[in-house]
């Protein structure tokens, strides 16, 4: 046999080939004694679900905090605007200096507000993907210490 | 060889267009099917894909049937826990080819870490099988089986399967240039094999 008759050989053995007996019988109780017995698609279920627990979770942990300080100093806080639009961080500043809030932490609240909502659109587009999850919930949990060094830095 | 032997038709390896594109189609939604849950449509899967699937496997198990059907199982165990990561970028049946081999290359890994030549293999080299057209084909399984196990993986993988030497290197954790050689050497013991001057 020649180098190019084994090679052409060789390519004709990219054929399908069954087993020799049915293995699905097998392959169903491997599937079904599984932990996960459930498919795919649902074992993944809990990721927007998690993702929801998550803000939920810094949401009430910031509102609780920010309750608290209202009631130890109601005045400083009264009159302080809802943060919803982009600024950047020496508007921010400014605006601490000018609310009464800790002007260093102005700087990295603002950024980790910005990464919160981005990291929340970009789950709306891919709600599957875990690593935005827990991007998200790393980025609660940042939130949360920075309103706790907040409280603590009086 | 006899003309009649050049004459034998070889396997059709593609179906027409038209049909492969209705295969992918119900394929997807099968797919779909499954990933939520529906055991019934992963069988029809199984049963769609199980032939090119154990295909591969049983040539990079060195032919060996029972560990091949150990593996094919294994790659639908995983196929079925990977199901919901499958993104429909690529046709499924790609999908779980390149899931199949992977999982062929991680136990060839595990089973033969050192891959030395075994002496029955450079026995065999130096003994060669007498060719007859009839038998031609298993005369060629029955050579490729005998090569060390990592010689034979880089063999199937390039001269089979049309895979690259980046890609096989990449997969065995090897250098291009292992791979090349890994080539050179499992096409110089075939040809000792089945009587060809090297």
């Amino acid at each position: 046999m020649t180098d190019f008759e084994t090679q052409r050989r060789l390519r004709a053995m990219n054929a399908p080939r069954m087993p020799s007996h049915d293995l699905w019988p097998a392959i169903a109780a491997r599937i079904e004694a599984a932990p996960e017995a459930t498919a795919p698609v649902q074992r993944r279920r809990w990721i927007p679900l998690a993702a929801a627990a998550g803000t939920v979770l810094a949401i009430i942990g910031r509102l609780a905090m920010y309750s608290l300080r209202e009631r130890e100093a109601p005045s400083m806080y009264a009159d302080t605007p809802t943060r919803v639009e982009r600024i950047s961080p020496s508007d921010a500043r400014e605006q601490a200096l000018r609310t009464g809030e800790d002007p260093r932490l102005a700087g990295p609240n603002l950024v980790l507000d910005a990464a919160h909502s981005e990291l929340q659109q970009a789950l709306e587009q891919h709600p599957d993907a875990v690593f935005l999850v827990s991007l998200l919930n790393r980025t609660n949990a940042q939130r949360m210490k920075l309103e706790q060094f907040g409280a603590n830095a009086g | 060889m006899s003309a009649a032997c050049l004459a034998m038709p070889l396997p059709m390896t593609e179906a027409p267009r038209t049909q492969a594109a209705d295969r992918v189609d119900a394929d997807a939604e099968l797919v779909r099917r499954a990933a939520d849950g529906d055991m019934r449509a992963f069988e029809t899967l199984y049963r769609r894909h199980a032939g090119r699937v154990h295909g591969a496997v049983w040539r990079l198990s060195g032919m060996n049937e029972a560990r091949a059907e150990e593996l094919t199982q294994e790659a639908f165990v995983r196929a079925w826990q990977k199901l919901g990561s499958f993104r429909f970028e690529s046709a499924l049946s790609t999908w779980l080819h390149r899931l199949a081999v992977n999982v062929a290359l991680m136990d060839l890994r595990a089973r033969d870490p050192e891959d030395a030549v075994e002496t029955d293999v450079l026995e065999a080299a130096s003994e060669p099988l007498t060719p007859f057209c009839a038998g031609e084909r298993a005369d060629l399984e029955q050579a490729v089986a005998k090569l060390p196990p990592r010689a034979r993986a880089v063999l199937v993988l390039h001269d089979v399967e049309g895979w690259k030497h980046e890609e096989i290197g990449r997969e065995l954790g090897m250098a291009v240039g292992s791979s090349k050689a890994q080539l050179h050497r499992a096409r110089g013991l075939l040809r000792g094999m089945l009587g060809d001057s090297p």
